[in-house]
């Protein structure tokens, strides 16, 4: 075995040396350009890069085995495939590491001390997580290249899937598994004859799924399309939606939006707001960012906003983690000059004060950590703080400044500060009016406006919108509200109209995953639901807690065992083994229409002899 | 499973797509000596190898190899085998020396004086790449590797496609050296002269069917050459069923028949043609008149004609 992992070592050097040092340039003149090349989207596009290289590189390694007299000599010797297979993935993967991990070790090692921005362990450590994707990458590659099945590529859409959620989020837990998964696909699929569909179960099931969860998105998209058609000829209900619904409401200014709700309101003082809301000005509240709660030590990639910007005296504040401390370099001669701590600014390391928790900075001025907002004066060299949340519920990277009103989110809560006291240092800030969030607010469709009145504010808020994404959660769809509350100074949050919205998008936009894989639908939910790190078992499994018409079961079913049906006969007359026509029959019962696509174009269609459906002529010599 | 064949296939058939490679093909071979494999392009030699090896699987019936099921060998039965193609595949990215070194640590009935027996059939420096050895050098090399394996089935897919003819001499030569060895061959090649002077036995395939199976000798007694005045040539071409093709030579029709020799004469008799005159046939010859049978089928005498 080690003589065949040395064999393909040497096979590609060349070719490994020749990425490597091009991917190295490559970074060396990004480097050169100032570019940082640990933040999105240029960290994305690289590992981006790096794993379609890798897919590529396990596709071409694999495919220049597979003529028939070169897979002869490498299968015909007294070695297990398995232990071949080993040999040729751990070469593999050396040459793919080799060409990714170098080049961005020498550029790290290179930018430590040299570089504007700071290079600690966690962007070592970011490049050693990113191994995995890479890896995953060369797996798949490996897979598509061997599979019986030659609907094969649809395995990567969820690598694909798995990556943009990784690359938006850095999940590190989740990548093991996808890395496990994606070899486990490779070494299936990896046998003497490789056009020999699998003979055991778990290896069919296996291999399947990924396939069939592509095939369920490919669907999805032609049905999207069919969709998109039937629209431009009659019309879309999101671009051109039905009175009453939530997308109309969507496009509705907020103005117009609030005037609905107070119209839908029974508070006596409803008249009396809509007048206020004709001659007054309406500010939009700042959404959190993707991120807004940073780790200690998080990945690179996830950091937004850690710098800050002397620019009189051309000194750049970097945030270091390692420290807690903003570390001040000179532009020019990048030569350290101090240090900014939650206590202010420092000579020395020792004695800055180290901030609590990883802040945010927003408009080279405010400094938002966990819990307190803090004030950068340039003029004076000067830090403040000037405002403490003590009542729990993280700042979020939120601050919107207009000309009245500021207003700040926490985890629980939207804070309201006049503009002028924020910006006023010398005045103790309080904020002027504080919202509680509500607690059934969905992850889609936070749009929230507010209005200052004369002894309060307005606050619009439509949330749960349904999303326009085929395959999203079944529970938020016809859940929408228009719902307006009322905030006076040191009292509570007072809701005075709530309009619930009609679902814009028809039933066949909700339910086709449904109603075409019930079981893809099934496990895609799971995944998302598990990757997502959604909290409630409803939002991480929607489908078993959503209220489905029953005309939507029936048809899911009648689709379900129509696909068994013809899946059934499409097979009894091949030697497939009884246990494998078995397994694909309930197969079919739980995916429905993937399964039949995937069997009937990734195996019998103009391809019976891989199913072995066979009538052997006996004519005599 | 203990048997006697080295190699052994019951009602084999293969398809691609519509074509049938293999058609309820039954072989089998006894351990010892040279059987030769003789085909057309295409008649399915090539597909009974992969299936031996594993490496396709059949639509139907069943091979086994060294009494192995050929789809689940062990790697202790690929041991046993040695297989060398036409293309002598080998990696041309490392040097002689590494390669015999790598291939001598995956065998350890290695016979290094069996290797060096046939490696002195050629110049091959082990300094070299592989990639940079010629293309004989590269068979010898091949060959002598696969034969100091030490192998108890030897399988050679013509092995001396586009070997120049001192190259085929010398890989000839080393083969030879290999039938004192206690190695079963099977050889399969088109060339009718190295078959003549290698081959213990003669399988011949065809259409994806085993249509032959017996020593050359035994074949050569089926078929007949037999040579008739010209003007009897529709008489005789329409009339005898065994008849396997006719050629025109110098105002001549050379008629070759499959298993005929006595009836022929007396039929050609009841045509009224009483002068026929016999001729011995070379393997060549009628290993190619049997397989024009074959491939003409009722269209035989017009392609006869034009050659």
């Amino acid at each position: 075995m080690l003589n065949l992992f040395k064999t393909e070592m040497i096979h590609y050097w060349k070719w490994t040396t020749g990425f490597m040092v091009l991917h190295l340039l490559v970074l060396y003149y990004l480097n050169f350009l100032g570019v940082n090349l640990y933040k999105p989207p240029q960290a994305m596009l690289l590992l981006l890069g790096m794993m379609i290289i890798a897919l590529v590189g396990g596709a071409v390694q694999i495919l220049l085995r597979r003529k028939p007299s070169e897979w002869a000599y490498l299968l015909q010797r007294p070695l297990s495939e398995k232990r071949i297979f080993l040999a040729l993935a751990a070469a593999g993967c050396c040459h793919i590491l080799i060409i990714a991990l170098v080049p961005g070790l020498v550029m790290m090692i290179m930018q430590v001390g040299s570089s504007p921005y700071i290079i600690e362990s966690r962007h070592f450590a970011l490049l050693i997580f990113n191994i995995q994707p890479v890896l995953i990458g060369y797996f798949l590659g490996c897979f598509v290249a061997m599979s019986p099945n030659r609907l094969g590529l649809f395995a990567l859409a969820g690598a694909l899937v798995f990556i943009n959620v990784y690359m938006n989020s850095w999940i590190a837990y989740f990548a093991p598994f996808m890395l496990a998964a994606s070899m486990a696909l490779a070494y299936l699929a990896f046998k003497a004859d490789l056009s020999r569909p699998y003979r055991h179960p778990v290896a069919l099931v296996l291999t399947e799924l990924p396939i069939q969860f592509g095939l369920l998105w490919g669907l999805a998209m032609l049905m999207m399309i069919f969709l998109e058609l039937q629209w431009a000829a009659n019309g879309s209900p999101t671009r051109d939606p039905r009175p009453g619904t939530d997308f109309y409401y969507l496009q509705m200014t907020p103005e117009d939006k609030m005037q609905a709700a107070l119209a839908a309101s029974d508070d006596p003082r409803a008249s009396f707001f809509s007048q206020q809301v004709t001659l007054g000005e309406i500010t939009a509240v700042r959404q959190r960012e993707r991120l807004s709660h940073p780790q200690r030590n998080q990945f690179p990639v996830l950091d937004s906003n850690l710098l800050l910007l002397d620019e009189e005296r051309g000194i750049r504040w970097s945030f270091s983690h390692n420290t807690m401390l903003f570390e001040g370099r000179n532009i020019n001669s990048n030569e350290a000059v101090g240090w900014l701590g939650s206590e202010g600014f420092a000579e020395s390391r020792v004695s800055a004060k180290p901030f609590i928790s990883v802040p945010w900075v927003t408009a080279n001025q405010f400094v938002i950590s966990d819990d307190t907002l803090y004030q950068v004066d340039w003029n004076q060299q000067a830090f403040y703080t000037r405002y403490v949340n003590d009542q729990g519920g993280r700042f979020s990277d939120s601050l919107g400044v207009t000309e009245n009103i500021t207003t700040l989110l926490s985890e629980g809560s939207v804070f309201i500060f006049n503009s002028r006291e924020l910006l006023d240092h010398d005045i103790a800030l309080k904020p002027v009016a504080e919202m509680t969030l509500p607690v059934d607010e969905g992850q889609f469709g936070n749009f929230m406006h507010i209005l200052e009145l004369i002894d309060g504010y307005l606050v619009i808020d439509q949330f749960n919108t349904s999303p326009t994404t085929i395959g999203a959660d079944f529970d938020l769809y016809g859940r929408a509200e228009l719902r307006l509350y009322y905030l006076a100074p040191g009292q509570e949050t007072e809701l005075i109209s709530s309009m619930p919205l009609e679902n814009t998008l028809e039933g066949v936009f909700v339910y086709n995953g449904l109603v075409l894989a019930p079981g893809m639908r099934l496990l895609s939910d799971l995944f998302f639901g598990v990757m997502l790190n959604k909290q409630s078992l409803a939002r991480t499994l929607p489908m078993p807690f959503a209220t489905i018409p029953t005309a939507v079961l029936g048809l899911t079913v009648l689709v379900s065992l129509l696909s068994t049906a013809i899946v059934f006969i499409l097979i009894r007359k091949t030697a497939m083994p009884k246990n494998i026509q078995a397994c694909w029959l309930v197969m079919t019962l739980f995916t429905g229409m993937t399964a039949l696509v995937s069997l009937l174009v990734g195996y019998y269609w103009r391809k019976q002899d891989q199913l072995q459906v066979v009538e052997v002529s006996h004519a005599s010599e | 499973m203990m048997t006697d064949y080295v190699l052994e296939t019951r009602h084999l058939s293969k398809l691609f797509g519509r074509k049938r490679a293999l058609d309820d093909f039954t072989l089998q071979v006894q351990k010892g000596g040279v059987h030769a494999l003789i085909g057309s392009n295409g008649a399915g030699k090539s597909t009974l190898f992969r299936i031996l090896l594993g490496f396709l699987t059949p639509n139907a019936g069943s091979a086994a190899l060294l009494g192995e099921d050929s789809s689940a060998l062990t790697p202790a039965t690929r041991g046993r085998v040695g297989y060398v193609n036409e293309e002598h595949t080998l990696p041309g990215w490392i040097r002689a020396a590494d390669l015999k070194k790598m291939q001598q640590e995956f065998y350890p009935q290695w016979q290094e004086d069996v290797y060096r027996n046939v490696i002195a059939n050629f110049d091959v420096d082990h300094d070299q790449m592989v990639s940079s050895l010629s293309r004989g050098e590269r068979a010898g090399f091949n060959l002598a590797m696969t034969l100091a394996q030490n192998p108890e089935l030897l399988i050679l897919d013509e092995p001396t496609l586009g070997l120049d003819v001192v190259a085929k001499q010398e890989f000839l030569d080393a083969l030879l050296f290999c039938s004192n060895l206690d190695t079963t061959v099977i050889y399969c090649s088109h060339q009718m002269e190295e078959v003549e002077r290698l081959a213990d036995q003669l399988i011949i395939i065809e259409n994806g069917r085993l249509k032959n199976q017996s020593t050359p000798e035994d074949f050569l007694n089926r078929v007949s050459l037999w040579i008739v005045d010209a003007i009897h040539k529709q008489r005789v071409r329409d009339k005898i069923p065994s008849l396997l093709s006719c050629r025109e030579i110098e105002g001549e029709f050379h008629f070759y028949v499959l298993d005929a020799e006595n009836s022929f004469s007396r039929q050609l008799g009841l045509l009224g043609i009483n002068d026929p005159v016999s001729a011995p046939v070379g393997l060549d010859v009628a290993v190619r008149a049997y397989l024009s049978k074959n491939h003409l089928g009722a269209d035989m005498t017009s392609r006869g004609e034009a050659a």
